[in-house]
């Protein structure tokens, strides 16, 4: 990889004083958006579209990655904070996270968090720039059958994450896809569950549905019980800063490396696919990092790192890789994946670049280019991150009479500015409702909103996949990838059943 | 304490009433336009729409000198953005780029507006429908595809956008136009170009049918084939790329994108917007953008842009009766997802019951301070579009806080910092748009 364009591409990019403006810039205002939840990355990009028509391709592109990469890990700050998740990829956790919180490791899992997500930035840009052509041909290999299977593991991995008994899980899980149906089917063009509101043929949005599952539903479940009752001038305890976290994450790093690299690397290959994305990678590496328990006791005896933090810090790791893996169709094909490689690919359409197969033969430093900002953004964004951190967890010192109605508002404010529309403050407020009612029954919200997420992606994959000629069984099952990704599925639900009988016999010896 | 209570609020009204001075000065002029413009876009950010409606957004704010704000108001094939463009208060804060899919919606009814009920500013764009196949596949011309439809057996998938779309109206309208049919045709409805391109490298359909900007970079790669492209003439862009006609095949369909207005604007206003549009679409630096990114730029504005909406809409209307007859109103078959998972839902909350895993957790729960604080946040948000987000923030952080028991003193503070402070930040420094409220902020 490396060679004369290499070197032809770093040298003046790095001597660029208008380079490192805009990336720091951007990193300020991507972590910025990403911690307001409501205000998506997609959105921030989206503004930035005006500014990069008059900046060169490479620091534009910059721009656009930089963004993206703190407003994804903006995204856990509100997460861990206030339990309202900025992000889809971030509710995987959002309830373990919330809690730590309140025990007063806010800040700490932050850090952590900070520094999984910058080593799974900067390992997937490792993998975009290394192996990224050859992954973009087993990802062009992905038809509907292989995305059926692949939403079905990122569902089951949903409900597998979520604490508490399965069945409670499960029955989250199919609240979230029956509130997904609402709507224009995906693939019938007729209104469901719509009851002539026009409003509702768009369906449920699930940025403000999550911000009302996870935040508002918090909110009326705190000032409701009885025994907040004058504490409210009080403030959620807050803990130690966590000074020295960075040397102690360093020091954990070498054994800490290989599953977080797992993590990263799933992340890497799962964001390559469009349209599953950061999303399900998340979920994934949350929720298969969950059963392990060995060598974190006495770390969690010295106060050191729960095993919580290493859950999460793979979580956000993934998160995180995710999105460069998002760029291998992109960059290969010239398929945006989601929505920021469409405006990326955009941008560079207006400046003469078409991205796609060409590009490595004909403009190898623009290529280059955006795999060394991939690096360099993840890298600007610990400075930056920490910064946000510190800054705002000054709202855990708020008193819980002003932080619950500033909740409020933050939740409203955000799910308006999304879509300027105020049919999505009702929505939120209704699931915030919903999730208020779910949690007094003891339901896990984290996979209502998996179910809500891919829901309409879901269920179109699947009358794709069945509407094919044939036999069922080969629609399904005839591919060799859907097949391996079946038994993948099948793994997954069976592993519970398995791990408990063998618990209940180890019990009984 | 009554007196305290009273000097309270009279600081409170003062304090507002001296925002609303403040705020009043510095908008005194009468003219339109005195507050941003929010353009919808019924599609995603990222699509071509989404790019379009952006640097269109972009000229009319220098034109205007107000912020222009894009909104994707995406959803249900683009009814959701349509509808919201139509049913805006007609004073000019709102605009919509319409697009294509407008007319078909509201020939299959499945829209409660129509075309006549906006005010058509000016068409920006005529993009015309092609027929692309992979690299690999044996069809090297549309002949190739008419005999395969002709003799072989095996169905032919094609996609492009999701079923009742305008690729969709283009490929059946096509087909229906050819004689010898031995083959069915199956349209499988992906949501864009982008991923069906994926599909079609996938193996997963056959052809595709999008304009010929989406599938640029693959057809410039030499990874898919155009078999032609659906309209008069070549495209200056594509110059190598043949037309139906030239190969026999009478069949034209393009999409187009529309700036618009609710109906029923002040003469002064739509004037006004109808110079913007105008004087836009001459801008250099726009015309530039269309160009470079393969857009088959055709301004068309005035009462001419209505003309040209009126033939489309008759031309589809014509080929929308005929491909899609009639749509199927009791069709069962798209409830039984919702009844499977239904189904589901109860199956686990059975079973959770009998493992006893479910049950109530209402023991510490006080239901009149639940009420109450629901009932306080239901009336913020119905307040929000009336009395604006900065009157019904203060409001409601005000109540919220002294029902939580906080201090005068903490109530006042926040509730005159925290709107006003994130108004700032999203409304003035981002452009985000919030509620206006009657006043304007």
């Amino acid at each position: 990889m490396i060679d004369n364009a290499f070197f032809a591409a770093l040298v003046p990019l790095l001597g660029d004083p208008y380079f490192w403006m805009v990336v720091v810039a951007c990193a300020v205002f991507g972590v910025f958006f990403g911690a307001i939840p409501g205000l998506s990355a997609t959105m921030s990009v989206a503004l930035f579209v005006p500014v990069a028509y008059w900046l060169d391709p490479t620091v534009a592109i910059a721009g656009i990655v930089t963004l993206v990469a703190g407003a994804i890990f903006a995204g856990d700050i509100p997460t861990v904070l206030l339990r309202v998740p900025g992000t889809p990829a971030s509710a995987a956790y959002a309830d373990e996270a919330f809690a730590l919180t309140r025990r007063g490791a806010g800040q700490r899992l932050l850090k952590v968090a900070l520094l999984a997500s910058v080593f799974g930035g900067i390992l997937g840009a490792l993998i975009l720039s290394l192996v990224g052509r050859p992954l973009a041909q087993v990802a062009s290999m992905f038809s509907s059958a292989e995305y059926l299977w692949l939403y079905l593991i990122g569902l089951a991995s949903a409900v597998y994450a979520a604490s508490g008994p399965k069945a409670l899980a499960w029955a989250s899980l199919t609240i979230g896809l029956l509130i997904s149906t609402i709507g224009l089917g995906a693939a019938h063009p007729l209104p469901r569950f719509t009851f002539g509101a026009s409003d509702l043929y768009v369906g449920v949005s699930f940025i403000p549905a999550m911000i009302g599952l996870f935040g508002l539903s918090e909110v009326f479940a705190q000032i409701s019980r009885k025994k907040e009752e004058g504490r409210s001038r009080e403030q959620i305890e807050v803990g130690e800063s966590g000074g020295g976290i960075v040397e102690d994450f360093l020091r954990r790093l070498p054994r800490r490396s290989g599953r977080l690299s797992v993590a990263g690397c799933l992340g890497a290959l799962v964001g390559m696919l469009p349209g599953a994305g950061a999303d399900i990678a998340g979920w994934l590496s949350y929720a298969s990092s969950k059963p392990y328990r060995n060598g974190s006791t006495e770390d969690e005896k010295a106060g050191v790192v729960p095993e919580e933090f290493d859950r999460i810090s793979n979580a956000s790791a993934s998160n995180s890789s995710a999105l460069a893996g998002g760029w291998v169709p992109s960059l290969v094909f010239g398929i945006p994946g989601d929505s920021i490689t469409a405006i990326a690919l955009g941008v560079l359409l207006m400046k003469n670049i078409t991205l796609g197969p060409l590009i490595f033969v004909d403009q190898t430093e623009v290529v280059y280019g955006i795999y060394l900002t991939f690096i360099i953004a993840n890298l600007v964004l610990i400075p930056v991150g920490l910064l946000a951190i510190r800054t705002s967890s000054l709202i855990l010192r708020v008193p819980k009479c002003v932080l619950y109605p500033l909740i409020v508002v933050f939740c409203v404010t955000g799910a308006f500015a999304l879509n300027g529309s105020l049919f999505d403050v009702m929505t939120m407020f209704v699931m915030g409702l919903l999730g208020w009612g779910m949690h007094i029954c003891r339901i896990p919200v984290g996979p209502a909103v998996l179910g809500i997420v891919l829901g309409g992606a879901f269920e179109e994959r699947f009358l794709q996949v069945a509407s094919a000629d044939g036999s069922l069984f080969h629609a399904f099952l005839g591919r060799p990838i859907a097949l391996g990704l079946a038994v993948v599925f099948l793994c997954l639900l069976a592993f519970p059943l398995i791990t408990a009988r063998l618990r209940k016999k180890l019990e009984h010896a | 304490m009554i007196l305290r209570c009273l000097t309270n609020v009279l600081c409170v009204l003062s304090i507002c009433a001296c925002l609303l001075v403040l705020n009043s000065c510095s908008q005194n002029s009468s003219h339109y336009p005195k507050r941003p413009i929010t353009l919808i876009c019924p599609w995603s950010a990222g699509g071509g729409t989404d790019r379009v409606a952006r640097s269109l957004a972009l000229e009319i704010e220098s034109q205007l000198s107000v912020p222009v704000n894009v909104v994707n108001a995406t959803g249900g094939g683009g009814a959701v953005g349509h509808t919201r463009m139509t049913n805006a208060a007609a004073d000019g804060y709102t605009l919509g780029l319409a697009t294509v899919e407008f007319a078909i919606l509201e020939q299959r009814g499945l829209i409660g507006v129509g075309l006549d009920d906006v005010e058509p500013l000016a068409v920006v764009n005529a993009d015309a429908a092609a027929l692309f196949v992979k690299a690999e596949s044996p069809w090297k011309s549309l002949k190739d595809f008419q005999t395969h439809l002709a003799q072989a057996n095996q169905a032919v998938r094609a996609s492009g956008t999701a079923a009742g779309g305008i690729w969709h109206l283009a490929f059946e309208g096509f087909v229906q136009t050819l004689e010898e049919k031995a083959t069915q045709t199956t349209w499988v409805s992906i949501n864009g170009s982008a991923p069906s391109m994926q599909e079609l490298l996938a193996g997963g359909i056959d052809l595709v049918v999008c304009s010929l900007p989406e599938a640029d970079a693959l057809l410039s790669a030499g990874q898919i084939r155009c078999l032609g492209v659906m309209s008069g003439e070549r495209i200056p862009s594509h110059p190598d790329v043949p037309t139906f006609s030239e190969q026999g095949f009478s069949w034209e369909l393009a999409g187009w994108r529309c700036l618009v207005a609710p109906l029923g604007l002040d003469q002064e206003v739509l004037s006004a917007l109808q110079e913007a549009a105008a004087k836009t679409l001459k801008e250099p630096s726009f015309q530039k953008f269309m160009a470079d990114s393969g857009f088959n730029f055709s301004p068309i504005t005035g009462s001419e842009a209505r003309q040209f909406l009126q033939q489309s809409q008759k031309a589809l209307g014509l080929s929308v009766n005929s491909v899609f007859p009639e749509s199927d109103a009791a069709d069962f078959s798209r409830y039984w997802f919702p009844i499977l998972c239904a189904g589901a839902l109860v199956i686990c909350l059975i079973t959770a019951v009998a493992q006893r895993s479910s049950g109530l957790d209402t023991g510490d729960v006080s239901w009149s301070r639940l009420l109450l604080g629901a009932a306080w946040a239901f009336l913020f948000i119905l307040l929000l579009p009336a009395a604006g987000y900065l009157v019904a923030g203060c409001v409601f952080l005000l109540g919220a806080v002294l029902l939580l028991k906080g201090r005068w003193t903490q109530a006042l503070v926040i509730c005159l910092v925290a709107p006003a402070s994130l108004y700032t930040v999203f409304a003035k420094l981002l452009s985000v748009p919030l509620p206006w409220g009657l006043v304007g902020w």
